[in-house]
Formats: structure tokens, C-alpha cells, sequence
């Protein structure tokens, strides 16, 4: 009943270890710091890509994010506020540096614009033919995702792929919990429309 | 619970989002809806399937490595044992003490001027006192000089006058004026008053 919240596969220490790497790292161990990083950098790159649609400035973007949260972690108050403070952190980059300037089309090729390849979990089980599906249902979503406007691919982004709570991507976009869970759920809606084709329901 | 009520919370239902009386609505709701049970199926295999085939971008280390250098060109400021709390009072003690500091080196400042002026203030008192003796003994001098220049003055001046006069010059170190050999007194002064009883 659940969606791939649970079984999404996301591990990662409880809060209490996490506490524990952040105070750590506030008292300059780079060591625990590192842990943090590891934990939270692939989700803050993977945000930050959707919202830029460059893999290059995607990476900058967060690299930027994480010598700034280890400069500024000792005006944390909370430990336990650790990820929304990040990713807030993270956001405001964003829109700073893309204020005035529209992302990116995303491409469709394997290769993106900035001579990245897109990297891809390949599945080696899968015939050609599904492979070739996979291929494109990957630009159909890739598509849906980058056509929602700003607002809606936000909150997207935050709940379904980042699976964060609401509460806390309330606290990211300072934004009331409500307004939040009805963004969310419209664009899921028109996620929902765009893929309707594609399910097997 | 309505069908429209049902439908705007199916998201955060799925999300586990609602609280636990609005969760008992939904399933209430749901067990006996096929319309909305068949929206919410629909809404959750968009999700697996967008889950599913959406590319994620890996890290790559130098990006790391990158963080490394420069959190190392600057380093976080570290709270050490006193933690946030105590850095705040911490700091608000080093403004108190410097606050403190100042107040006292300008007090100290104001003592100095103040010394200054009362040593200011008796030096002119003493300069004041010199001028006030050398005005003094200037009038001495010039008083002694009108008598014995005043002829008239010296012939009705007498025995007691003459003593009198006799011990203020002799204590004056002016009285090299009165010995001059025209004054009426120069005789007098000279020579040692007679008692009375000589007379």
C-alpha cells in the first residue's frame, strides 16, 4: 500500500550516529564529516541536477553546498534538522546561480549536453527489447519530470525521488505544511497523466 | 469520508503522511470504494514506475577531494567543550570585559587631566604669591624712598618714627637706599637706636 518509500532500498545510520557525526564534525573531525558527505551528497547531487539539468554545474552546485554546510555547521541549533538545513542550503545555490537563467534542456541522448555521460544502473538481465523499453521509459520520465514547472518539480523531486517527509520539505522551502501536501500531491497528478500510458494497471 | 476528500489525500496517504485517525478514514473509505481504490493503485504505480527509470546521477570522487582542499583552506570554527551556548557568552564576556577596559582607561585618563589642572592651578597660586611679595617689597622700597626723599617728612620725624623706620630698613634688603649720605636719615640708621632711657 505504501509507495517505494520503505522499499526503496535507502539504508543509512539511524538519527543517533548521525547526531553523532555531526557534533563530531563540528569540532573539526573531517573524518566524520566525510561520513556525512557520503551519506547525503548523492541525493544533494541528484536533487540539484533535476532542478539544473547539468551534470557539470550539478556537481559545482554541490560541491559548493558541502564547503558551506562544514563552515556554517556550528549556527546549526538542531542535529536532527541536519538534511532539511542541507538541502535549504543546497536550494538557495540554485537560485542564485539560476535566477536569471532557465535550466538546461535535458537531453535525450546518453551523452548530455556538457559532454557528461548520464551514468545508468544497467541491468544486465534484461532482453534488448526491454532494454530498449527501459531506454525509454527513462526518457519519458526524464522528460515528465523536466517539463513540470519549477514549483511542482520541487516538491517532486523532494518527496518522490528524495523521499523526504513533508514536514521536512516544508522546513527546506519555507513553505506551511499544507500548501506543501497539496503541491505534492498536484504534481503527482500530472506526473501520473504524462506516464499513464506506460503502467501496466 | 467523501469520494473528493479521499482523492486529495491520496498522496500523503500513500506517503504515510496523515495522522493516524485520518489513515482509519482512508482505509474505511477505500475498502468500500472501487473508484478511489482504483485512482489510488494508478497513483502509486506512476510512482514505482517514475522510482524505477529515473537516472541517478553517481558521484564521482574528485568532488570530494575538492571539499577536502577547501574546507582545509578554512577551516569550521570549532565550538570545543563550551559548545554554542557557552561561545554567546563567551563573547558577550570578552565585549564586557572590553567595555570594562575602556571605561576604566578613560577614567584614568580623566584623573591625569584633573591632576594636571589642580598642579596648573597651584602654580599660578604661587606665581601669584611671588608677585604678590615682589609687588609687596617693591612698595616697601618705594615707601622708604618717598620719606627719605621728602625732606620736610624727615625734619618732623621723630625718635620713634626713626626707630621704627631704623628696623624696616635694616631688614630690607632695599635699605642700601635709605644709607644715601643726603638723606636726614641716613645718620640714624647707621647707628644704633638709643634706649629710651638715654634719651
Amino acid at each position: 500500500m505504501a509507495t517505494n518509500r520503505a522499499a526503496s532500498g535507502e539504508g543509512g545510520p539511524d538519527r543517533e550516529l548521525l547526531v553523532r557525526w555531526i557534533r563530531s564534525a563540528k569540532k573539526g573531525d573531517i573524518g566524520s564529516y566525510q561520513r556525512i558527505y557520503d551519506l547525503f551528497a548523492p541525493k544533494v547531487l541528484n536533487f540539484v541536477y533535476r532542478m539544473v539539468n547539468s551534470v557539470e554545474e550539478a556537481e559545482d552546485l554541490t560541491q559548493e553546498t558541502f564547503v558551506t554546510v562544514y563552515r556554517k555547521l556550528g549556527s546549526l541549533k538542531d542535529d536532527t534538522k541536519f538534511e532539511p538545513w542541507l538541502f535549504r542550503i543546497a536550494r538557495n545555490y540554485v537560485y542564485q546561480r539560476y535566477r536569471s537563467r532557465p535550466p538546461a534542456a535535458v537531453s535525450i541522448d546518453q551523452i548530455d549536453e556538457d559532454g557528461h555521460e548520464i551514468t545508468q544502473l544497467v541491468d544486465e538481465r534484461k532482453t534488448p527489447d526491454e532494454a530498449f523499453q527501459a531506454r525509454e521509459l527513462e526518457q519519458v520520465v526524464e522528460g515528465v519530470i523536466e517539463e513540470l514547472p519549477e514549483k511542482y518539480r520541487e516538491v517532486f523531486v523532494l518527496s518522490a525521488l528524495q523521499h523526504m517527509k513533508y514536514e521536512e520539505i516544508a522546513e527546506v522551502l519555507g513553505r506551511s505544511l499544507a500548501s506543501v501536501k497539496t503541491d505534492i500531491h498536484r504534481a503527482r497528478l500530472q506526473v501520473r497523466k504524462r506516464v499513464k500510458d506506460y503502467l501496466k494497471v | 469520508m467523501k469520494c473528493e476528500l479521499c482523492c486529495e489525500n491520496l498522496t500523503a496517504y500513500l506517503d504515510q503522511e496523515l495522522g493516524t485517525r485520518e489513515s482509519e478514514g482512508m482505509r474505511e473509505h477505500l475498502d468500500g470504494c472501487t473508484v478511489c481504490r482504483d485512482e489510488m493503485r494508478e497513483l502509486r504505480e506512476a510512482m514505482l514506475l517514475v522510482d524505477s527509470n529515473t537516472v541517478r546521477i553517481e558521484l564521482r570522487p574528485p568532488l570530494w577531494r575538492n571539499v577536502k582542499a577547501q574546507i582545509n583552506d578554512a577551516p569550521v570554527a570549532r565550538q570545543g567543550w563550551l559548545g554554542a551556548l557557552g561561545a554567546r557568552w563567551l563573547s558577550l564576556a570578552a565585549t564586557g570585559a572590553a567595555a570594562l577596559a575602556l571605561g576604566f582607561g578613560l577614567w584614568g585618563y580623566q584623573q591625569r587631566q584633573e591632576a594636571v589642572r589642580q598642579q596648573e592651578a597651584r602654580n599660578a597660586i604661587e606665581l601669584q604669591l611671588y608677585m604678590n611679595n615682589y609687588i609687596h617689597s617693591r612698595q616697601v622700597e618705594e615707601a622708604a624712598h618717598r620719606v627719605v626723599a621728602v625732606p620736610a617728612v624727615a625734619r618732623h620725624a621723630t625718635p620713634a618714627a626713626t626707630r621704627v623706620v631704623h628696623r624696616d630698613y635694616r631688614d630690607n634688603p632695599f635699605s642700601s637706599l635709605a644709607l644715601h649720605s643726603s638723606s636726614p636719615f641716613g645718620s640714624a640708621l647707621t647707628e644704633e637706636p638709643k634706649s629710651e632711657a638715654t634719651r
